[in-house]
């Protein structure tokens, strides 16, 4: 294995055990089971500056699972969801404190190389952005760099498994070698997802992925993040409440930079705890 | 609670609230009203209340109509979306009441033909009366989103079927006695019958509420009046 470096020596999962901040899923939920903590986040406060973004949030993030954060505009969900992959280390005036471990390990030691961190949490953002590249050589180029494969024929293997995994593989077989920004904003959203998992990722993270995308893209691409779910832990950022409701499995709710409540998304979207959360997904914000 | 961001979203919510109410109204005026016909050999509201039972039939239809309409365009959740299922099951509940009273008032006018039979419809109205106050309350409970009001009323169910069961009784003795009272009688039974399940649907109202309100499914066994801790059970119907 390349990416082992946030890997616990012995293999285990070492932050699997009981959290405080997130309960066990309730047994009603037993349709969709949810991982054990891949990503645990403890007191993580973002600060842009002299702004505080971000408010001590402790939030565990399950394994082969779809974790949706909503909230209003500003309210921290993306922050919160690129301190996740240590994008907002190129942000020169932002500072990050708390901690985030993957698998046990805090991703900001000083020993983490962001780039080799960023293979194994991948990231699709709100616009896709394919590489001004051909198809073929957007999905191979993060393989390539990382050396993960050894010959022509492996690179070609690991090309069409990621685009038939994003679900783009028969739309675009025949013209490999034609520009991915040819393609339609639905299938360029499906080849960025692709060139994510290239690389293998353990973890996607998605920046409201639909928001550009007509109905029925958005239906491919919520269809797609249901079947990545079975091999990656995911987490999505998205304004769209319905969607959240539909691809997830747990809810977190930020407003004001803090994290209101967090659950099951059936319960976040049938009978929330916190009243701010009732308002906000019920339409009632003010 | 605070104010939709959509205005008229929170309107039509409200609307919906509303209309469940008024039909309420009318659903607890009707079974007053047929319980009054019997009492009173009162014929021409015996009819208006046959005649009325068209108008909550247009009503639960019409609730249900804007409710679905309410979940097809706002997508309602939680709370809200309790709220719409809510007004379709009460509706459906004060539906069914409306024709339990009208087949009250149906009998009402079969017996207005024969002889009048004072102390069997003075229990019919008692019974009617006990019942018409259960619906009162879960209605005036429903309308001012009470929880504990509406518990109360799921709570003192038996009280309704002691009642049916003191009358079935009564009825029994009378036709041993008579038979030519069996016709009359067998009415009257059907009328009690009746008014037990108007009762049911009360508590059946007091559980949708418990529902919309705190969002749990009522989960509790309804007290119920036991037939063998009674006096001559070995004739009570259950």
């Amino acid at each position: 294995m390349k990416f082992n470096i946030l890997r616990a020596p012995d293999g285990t999962e070492s932050s699997a055990g009981a959290s405080p901040v997130m309960a066990a899923p309730t047994a009603a939920h037993a349709a969709s089971p949810v991982g054990p903590t891949k990503i645990q986040a403890r007191d993580v406060s973002v600060f842009y500056g002299d702004k505080q973004a971000l408010y001590e949030v402790s939030l565990d993030i399950p394994d082969k699972t779809v974790t949706a954060l909503i909230g209003p505009s500003g309210c921290g969900k993306s922050t919160f969801l690129r301190t996740m992959n240590r994008m907002n280390d190129t942000i020169s005036h932002c500072r990050v404190t708390g901690r985030i471990e993957m698998d046990g390990e805090d991703i900001n030691a000083r020993t983490v190389d962001p780039v080799l961190l960023r293979a194994r949490v991948g990231m699709v953002f709100q616009k896709p952005n394919p590489f001004p590249k051909t198809i073929y050589e957007n999905v191979a180029y993060g393989p390539r760099i990382h050396g993960l494969a050894s010959s022509k024929a492996e690179l070609d293997a690991t090309v069409e498994a990621s685009l038939k995994r994003a679900g783009l593989w028969e739309e675009v077989a025949d013209r490999l070698h034609s520009p991915g920004t040819g393609l339609s904003g639905g299938q360029q959203q499906r080849l960025v997802i692709a060139r994510a998992i290239a690389v293998e990722p353990e973890v996607i993270l998605m920046d409201e992925p639909c928001s550009a995308l007509d109905p029925i893209a958005t239906a491919k691409i919520e269809e797609l993040i249901d079947e990545l779910r079975e091999r990656y832990c995911i987490v999505i950022v998205t304004h769209s409440m319905a969607q959240a409701a539909r691809v997830s499995q747990r809810t977190a709710f930020f407003h004001l930079g803090r994290l209101v409540e967090t659950g099951d998304t059936e319960e976040i979207f049938t009978n929330p705890r916190e009243r701010r959360t009732l308002d906000y997904i019920t339409g009632r914000f003010g | 609670m605070n104010q939709h961001t959509v205005k008229a979203y929170g309107d039509e919510l409200n609307q919906l609230t509303a209309e469940v109410a008024r039909m309420g109204g009318l659903a607890e005026a009707q079974v007053a009203d047929a319980v009054d016909s019997v009492a009173r050999r009162d014929v021409a509201l015996a009819r208006a209340v046959v005649e009325r039972d068209a108008r909550l039939d247009a009503m639960h239809r019409d609730i249900e109509k804007k409710a679905i309409r309410l979940i097809a365009l706002r997508q309602p959740v939680a709370s809200d979306l309790r709220r719409a299922l809510a007004s379709m099951k009460l509706a459906v509940d004060l539906e069914r009441t409306g024709d339990l009273a009208k087949n009250i008032a149906k009998r009402a006018l079969i017996l207005a033909e024969g002889e009048p039979m004072q102390p069997l419809t003075r229990s019919i109205e008692r019974m009617g009366k006990l019942v018409s106050m259960r619906l009162r309350d879960v209605l005036d409970a429903y309308a001012a989103a009470e929880v504990d009001r509406a518990m109360a009323v799921w709570n003192t169910d038996d009280e309704v079927d002691e009642h049916y069961n003191s009358l079935f009784r009564e009825l029994l003795t009378y036709m041993m006695g008579d038979p030519r009272t069996i016709t009359a009688c067998t009415h009257l039974l059907f009328m009690a019958k009746n008014l037990e399940r108007i009762g049911d649907h009360a508590t059946n109202i007091a559980e949708t509420i418990y529902y919309e309100i705190t969002g749990q499914e009522f989960i509790g066994e309804r007290p119920r009046w036991n037939p063998d801790d009674a006096p001559g059970a070995d004739i009570g119907p259950n």
